[in-house]
């Protein structure tokens, strides 16, 4: 995985059902992007909390997912590993007709603050 | 070209291991055109070789980034630093392999309230690999 371990850690993994698990994370404030986002102060790119939510799912699933579409993602709060060291991420997934694919409904959040929601397609195959 | 290589760094807040713009080719009305070659070092290079969809959103959203500060530098003012604010219909044909050159259209509409919103357009060869709307949120500083 491109983020797994290096831009968070997963700390806790509470699978409430096969399709639907929270992951709560650890934000790793050394991580290697915040050299180029930004030099001068360290914001999560928007694109590898995206990343962090597909991770979550394929950890979830157990099956590599490839992301056909995003119907919507929301970007509600700028995330800094400072402003919110731990996150929840919430992710939904039910199967189309042939299990080609979920869609999926995820959230990036902490007790105060929603960060990201996002609405999509994740393919199993590429 | 307009602008290229070190220069790209005047347009966009970003840096190394995470620009994603090699090239501002165009720009023209609300109209601009931008290149990244795909190398192996690549933040987004996942173990199979290719890259993770969120890549092709950051390019798009660069690429947007690039065009807002060329049009400020034009007029002598300071690039702004912009922030995703929403994805919307993104879909992605085929991830990019190493050596691909992505080319990317990107068309800009009005700004309100400090919200852009954008479409952008990649291709490698004349094939559509992905296409999404974005809004973008300009903050000074």
């Amino acid at each position: 995985m491109l983020l797994k371990d290096k831009f968070y850690k997963v700390q806790q993994e509470n699978v409430l059902s096969p399709l639907h698990g929270v992951y709560l994370i650890a934000l790793l404030p050394d991580a290697d992007v915040y050299r180029g986002h930004f030099p001068h102060k360290a914001v999560c790119p928007g694109v590898c909390n995206i990343e962090t939510i597909r991770e979550c799912a394929e950890m979830l699933t157990g099956k590599k997912l490839f992301m056909k579409t995003i119907k919507q993602c929301r970007l509600t709060a700028v995330a800094t590993p400072q402003v919110c060291p731990l996150l929840d991420v919430d992710v939904m997934l039910t199967p189309n007709q042939d299990s080609s694919a979920y869609i999926i409904q995820a959230r990036i959040a902490d007790a105060e603050t929603t960060y990201m929601e996002l609405k999509g397609e994740f393919s199993v195959n590429n | 070209m307009l602008y290229q290589g070190e220069d790209i760094k005047k347009l966009i807040p970003q840096r190394d291991p995470i620009m994603m713009v090699d090239a501002l080719v165009s720009a023209e009305g609300d109209v601009c055109k931008t290149e990244l070659g795909v190398r192996e070092s690549n933040f987004f290079i996942e173990d199979d070789q290719l890259m993770s969809e969120p890549g092709l959103i950051e390019h798009i959203a660069q690429s947007a980034s690039a065009f807002a500060g060329y049009r400020c530098v034009v007029k002598g003012e300071p690039a702004p630093v912009g922030y995703i604010g929403e994805v919307k219909k993104f879909h992605c044909y085929r991830r990019p392999a190493i050596g691909d050159v992505l080319s990317t259209t990107i068309t800009m509409g009005a700004e309100v309230n400090g919200i852009t919103i954008i479409t952008g357009e990649t291709t490698v060869n004349g094939e559509v690999v992905a296409d999404t709307q974005m809004k973008i949120f300009t903050a000074d500083e």
